[in-house]
């Protein structure tokens, strides 16, 4: 009898073990470090019906018929993520079941390097997206209710799951495959740092300074968006609005939308740049045209008019002037530095290429804040003497090339 | 004595001749082109004195090349700061402007100068000027 009480003991002991590792295994992991309770962007994630969400959804749900159909033994780690794609397509709305699996983009951001530059912390304001509480008749209602969080920091700093990093990830290479132009790719190299510096990859936050991943301000938003106001770039635009191409399916909607109304900056519509569906296509989709239209539309042209047509095919060149006109300065700080250095093909390119850096203050910005995820990456704390000291980085990772080919 | 003295104000006057203009010298001949014009009904009036004015410029940071092959320095990059912010106005602006060219060159103007700052920021000297011109242009 003793035995018996101890074998049924034994089996519901396992049993509750069992089902208490299976929740742990479910539960939200924060891999940014931040408060497990800080789940307002996951739920809104969530939630989210945009176009962006749904069309990752899909490639998960691809995913896991992919995994089902193997007959492969799953180990440990794999079955776990295994399961959370399971019950994610399992729990698929019935917009996404009606929409074609489509296969993820193809892969230029590292996922490694995006955890550890989530783990950073922008310390500006940040805001959540909710519904509105009033239903209307609209079927394809929005999350525009813009509620702040506080400062993007360590305290109040939103949770980031597996699934979000995941998220982020085919929303970059989505946006990339979609805008990069095939006879002229663009840096994703210099993407990476970009968004790395302006916020780490979180898309919640807006300040007078800038709004979401990028950091857009109103001038940038109508030299891609408002021909009539003077935008010189509106076609990047209008080429997403009209592409064919699967990676654009996401943004379409928004370049639509866009070119019809230029979008405005304002705390009364934070939503339309934070929220993680709209908001991050929006401002992805804006931010990386902005890097072609600086680049070929004012770098590489510049180049061309100091010398024989030359440096404008030299890509580092490029490159480091068309990251040092996201800084202060703007474009005319590039434009200036071409002067200050004499940047003609007669010059020594390497010297000039070595004194830029120098010279750029967002670019000095943009190498301390990439060090800084190394550092993370590496389980170092940013800003501590074995940080400084340790993570020298090599040529290589400086470039940003482990991160984003 | 005569000699050297001669001498010496012949080398001070051609040192002060080649001190080239200053940005602060520019802006205020700018300025004081726009007040003369202020009443002038002829565009290609306009136009013609906002081309000298950015001829000068290029004549005097051509001659700081010369004189610095290697690196320009901070006068002269501030000088080619002013005409790249008249660039967009004389390139947008070569006939008797539509509202729609004005409103691009505006916009470009204030674009390449702080694209990327935070709004609201208060444009640079150089590019307030060229916005001036534009509004003078566009009258």
């Amino acid at each position: 009898m003793s035995r018996a009480i101890y074998f049924a003991f034994t089996y519901i002991s396992i049993c509750l073990w069992g089902a208490l590792a299976a929740a742990q295994a479910n539960a939200p992991v924060c891999l940014n470090g931040n408060l497990d309770q800080n789940q307002k962007l996951i739920e809104s994630f969530e939630q989210s019906g945009d176009p962006l969400v749904l069309a990752f959804k899909s490639s998960l749900k691809g995913q896991s018929q992919d995994n089902a159909a193997c007959a492969c033994t799953i180990s440990s780690p794999a079955s776990n993520q295994f399961n959370q794609l399971d019950s994610l397509a399992q729990a698929l709305t019935p917009q996404i079941a009606k929409m074609n699996i489509s296969p993820p983009p193809p892969s230029k951001f590292n996922r490694e390097c995006l955890v550890a530059a989530m783990k950073r912390h922008p310390g500006q304001a940040g805001y959540t997206c909710e519904y509105p509480k009033k239903t209307t008749k609209n079927e394809n209602p929005k999350q525009t209710t813009a509620i702040k969080y506080g400062k993007a920091d360590e305290k109040n700093g939103q949770c980031v799951t597996n699934q979000y990093v995941d998220y982020m990830k085919f929303a970059l290479d989505s946006a990339y495959d979609c805008i990069s132009p095939s006879n002229g790719p663009l840096d994703a190299r210099s993407l990476f740092k970009k968004f790395n510096n302006e916020t780490g990859f979180n898309n919640t936050v807006a300040w007078k300074g800038g709004i979401g991943l990028g950091q857009l301000t109103t001038l940038a938003v109508r030299e891609l968006t408002d021909k009539q106001g003077g935008g010189n770039c509106t076609d990047i635009i209008k080429e997403i609005a009209s592409s064919d191409k699967k990676s654009c399916a996401p943004f379409k909607h928004i370049a639509q939308k866009d070119l019809k109304n230029m979008p405005v900056i304002s705390p009364k519509n934070y939503c339309a740049w934070v929220s993680p569906g709209d908001g991050l296509a929006r401002t992805l989709m804006l931010s990386t045209a902005y890097n072609r239209c600086v680049r070929d539309r004012y770098i590489i042209p510049a180049l061309k008019g100091r010398g024989d047509g030359e440096l404008a095919k030299n890509q580092d060149v490029v490159n480091i002037l068309t990251t040092i006109s996201y800084g202060r300065g703007s474009i005319k700080e590039a434009f200036k530095l071409m002067q200050k250095f004499r940047l003609n093909n007669a010059n020594d390119i390497k010297k000039v290429m070595a004194s830029l850096p120098e010279e750029s203050p967002y670019v000095r910005e943009t190498n301390n804040k990439f060090h800084e995820m190394y550092c993370i990456k590496k389980n170092l704390i940013p800003g501590s003497k074995e940080c400084d000291k340790k993570m020298k980085l090599t040529p290589e990772e400086e470039s940003g090339a482990l991160c984003a080919q | 004595m005569r000699p050297i003295v001669m001498l010496g104000l012949f080398l001070f006057s051609t040192l002060a001749l080649a001190e080239p203009k200053h940005l602060n010298d520019f802006i205020k001949e700018s300025q004081k082109l726009r007040k003369e014009l202020a009443q002038e009904k002829s565009f290609s009036n306009k136009l013609i004195k906002i081309q000298s004015l950015e001829k000068e410029l290029k004549v005097t940071i051509e001659a700081s090349e010369k004189a610095h092959p290697e690196k320009g320095p901070d006068a002269e990059i501030k000088v080619y700061s002013f005409m790249l912010s008249l660039k967009p106005v004389t390139e947008i602006i070569t006939k008797k402007p539509t509202p729609d060219e004005c409103k691009k060159a505006r916009h470009r103007v204030s674009f390449e100068d702080l694209g990327t700052s935070p709004d609201n920021t208060p444009l640079s000297p150089e590019a307030q000027e060229a916005t001036a011109w534009i509004d003078l242009l566009c009258s």
